[in-house]
């Protein structure tokens, strides 16, 4: 039971990033605690919190929750979201400098909402400066280079949809664009945590060097058509050397089209 | 997308949940009444209906079960849609308006409170430049997003690996949260790809909705001091701009995942439970002559909402509501509270033997 007490801890703090913005919740919870007289208004939003806070420590209702969601306890921060602790802080904030307001004047109230304010900004973190975030280069909001290559192997209408490979910094996108072209392999192999193997994932991840003979035995057995090579990667061969025609170069993505394998899925299925 | 496509989004993603959000207002109590919460109520009943059809086309319709849902759930918000617009005009015409009435005046303010409220518009409209002009990088739309567009480029639902292209038996585990088919619908009817309608489009209804709920949670804490919500729509705006303190906070969610069920979930139909529970227990109190009995229904349905976005949030929101309700009962003395509550979780102790019952084939 303690273990599972210490991996919440360890899950709240983690949701905390340890900046000092909670330290402003419980400030305000604490301060709403003492303050707050309207017992409806105590009860969602001081009792109500507090509970959950105790709910999300509990080891027996972990264990509830865990067993609940299929044995899967990476979402259990999710129980924090149940916690309103935007509304208790501003409402605090607020609250206070209302009571400071009509004790020492206006501009105490508004000096605290200024400070809290200025608080909030110094405790936190910009969400704009997040490194996953980019300027969006179209409407889709995908980066150009998948589009492009997208355009140039996607079938036309009418036509039976390919099977394509792409390198694993562009998997998560190709089919956010167009759901004609099929991967050998998405995100659910590109993702290390979920620790799953795929053959082909395997030769395109190596680190620095692509087996283009062994990749092209695996992708011809799938009828693949479409190979786009990674831009920073060697190659063991020349793909030309096994029949690819290089399309082209997208923002240095060799995109190459495969002639064997269609003349096998034409042989196979007509 | 082209600016054609406009006019068809303000239909079916404001006009049509605006005459949609007029149904319940009858049965909600009069200062409740406003444009902000009809359409809240409009999402509270399309997102639930959208439920009611897709998951019994998802489960009985082998192949293409996306065109009859879209053929029945378009003919169920129409008639929705047109059943609010009738119950409202008959309302009108027999001298009990359902709305109150619209000012198009601006109140008599104090120069800080203007401030306040330009300060305030000023950091909303941030948040929604920002979200058109950055595109926010997550692994998760590889299966959200593109489980729209799969939807609507190959009217299945749920028959196809997002990630791949490849079939799979029915993807249980995802099917009854069906905002990416939601959206997909809206793409279908608009003629908006979905990934431009998740991406750049729908953040421009789903912060403002998000504020509308706050500016209500506001309203309601601050009655008697109504001169201070501009300072606490200032601060909850400041608090989501600097919440991403880690990538597991709800407004790191709500400012980079604006469109999935997740974010949706915690953004919205979380604070939007909150604020019905405020109602609610304000109503409890006593002021019978109101009615309660359309807030409730509300609660029931921003329950079913919280389906529609993930089934976790079916089980948060019902562990919300009970905890509540538990200090509401604590606090009034009156069991009726706890026993009503629990009665508007039914459609979560539904939804979750739904899902256990598809999960384990029992």
């Amino acid at each position: 039971m303690y273990g599972i007490f210490m991996e919440s801890v360890v899950i709240f703090k983690n949701y905390t990033g340890g900046r000092y913005i909670m330290a402003l919740f419980f400030l305000a919870l604490f301060y709403l605690l003492t303050a707050e007289k309207d017992r409806r208004k105590r009860a969602v939003f001081v009792y109500m919190p507090l509970s959950l806070l105790l709910l999300f420590f509990c080891p027996l209702f972990r264990k509830v929750f865990v067993r609940l969601m299929s044995g899967s306890g990476d979402t259990y921060y999710r129980m924090l979201w149940l916690i309103p602790m935007g509304i208790v802080t501003a409402y605090g904030a607020v609250k206070l400098a209302g009571s400071l307001e009509e004790r020492l004047g206006a501009w105490v109230g508004r000096g605290v909402l200024a400070v809290m304010a200025i608080a909030v900004a110094v405790c936190g973190k910009y969400v704009y400066a997040s490194p996953y975030m980019s300027p969006a280069e179209n409407l889709y909001h995908l980066p150009q280079k998948v589009i492009d290559i997208c355009e140039l192997i996607a079938p036309e209408e009418g036509e039976e949809r390919i099977w394509a490979v792409f390198p694993t910094d562009l998997v998560y996108f190709v089919r956010q664009y167009d759901t004609d072209i099929q991967l050998l392999y998405g995100r659910e192999m590109v993702e290390p945590k979920w620790n799953y193997f795929e053959p082909v994932h395997e030769i395109m991840n190596h680190p620095t060097r692509i087996d283009i003979e062994e990749l092209l035995r695996l992708t011809r057995e799938r009828y693949c058509t479409y190979i786009v090579l990674p831009h920073n990667k060697g190659v063991s061969a020349a793909p030309e050397e096994f029949g690819l025609e290089l399309l082209d170069t997208v923002e240095g993505y060799p995109v190459y089209y495969d002639p064997v394998a269609a003349r096998m899925l034409e042989e196979a299925f007509g | 997308m082209t600016l054609l496509n406009i006019p068809g989004l303000l239909l079916w993603l404001v006009l049509i949940p605006l005459c949609i959000g007029l149904l319940p207002m009858q049965w909600i109590p009069r200062e409740q009444r406003r444009g902000g919460v009809v359409l809240i109520a409009g999402y509270l009943i399309m997102l639930p209906l959208c439920w009611l059809v897709a998951v019994p086309c998802i489960l009985f319709v082998k192949y293409y079960s996306f065109i009859p849902m879209v053929r029945i759930y378009t003919v169920v918000v129409l008639a929705a849609a047109a059943l609010g617009v009738f119950l409202a005009v008959r309302a009108q015409r027999r001298g009990r308006p359902i709305l109150q009435g619209i000012s198009f005046s601006i109140p008599r303010l104090s120069w800080e409170e203007r401030i306040g409220w330009l300060v305030f518009l000023g950091l909303v409209g941030l948040q929604l430049y920002k979200s058109f002009t950055l595109a926010s990088f997550d692994g998760d739309d590889a299966e959200y997003v593109a489980q729209s567009l799969v939807t609507e480029e190959s009217d299945t639902m749920y028959l196809i690996r997002p990630y791949t292209g490849g079939t799979t038996a029915l993807d249980i585990r995802h099917s009854l949260a069906v905002l990416p088919v939601w959206i997909a619908y809206i793409g279908r009817m608009t003629g908006v790809h979905t990934t431009i309608l998740s991406h750049s489009v729908l953040p421009f209804l789903l912060i403002p909705l998000t504020y509308l709920v706050y500016g209500g949670i506001g309203r309601h804490l601050l009655k008697k001091k109504k001169k201070y919500l501009p300072g606490f729509m200032v601060l909850m705006a400041l608090l989501q701009i600097f919440g991403n303190v880690s990538i597991y906070t709800g407004e790191t969610f709500f400012l980079t995942r604006t469109w999935q069920g997740k974010a949706v979930a915690v953004s919205f139909v979380i604070p939007m439970t909150i604020l019905l529970l405020l109602w609610i227990f304000d109503r409890e109190e006593g002021e019978k002559e109101s009615p309660a009995m359309g807030l409730w229904m509300l609660l029931c349905l921003a329950n079913m909402t919280a389906g529609v976005c993930t089934s976790m949030s079916v089980f948060l929101n019902a562990v919300m509501i009970g905890t509540a309700a538990f200090w509401m009962m604590a606090a009034d003395r009156k069991l009726s509270i706890l026993v009503k509550a629990g009665a508007a979780c039914i459609p979560n102790a539904v939804y979750m033997l739904l899902y256990l019952f598809l999960r384990t084939g029992v």
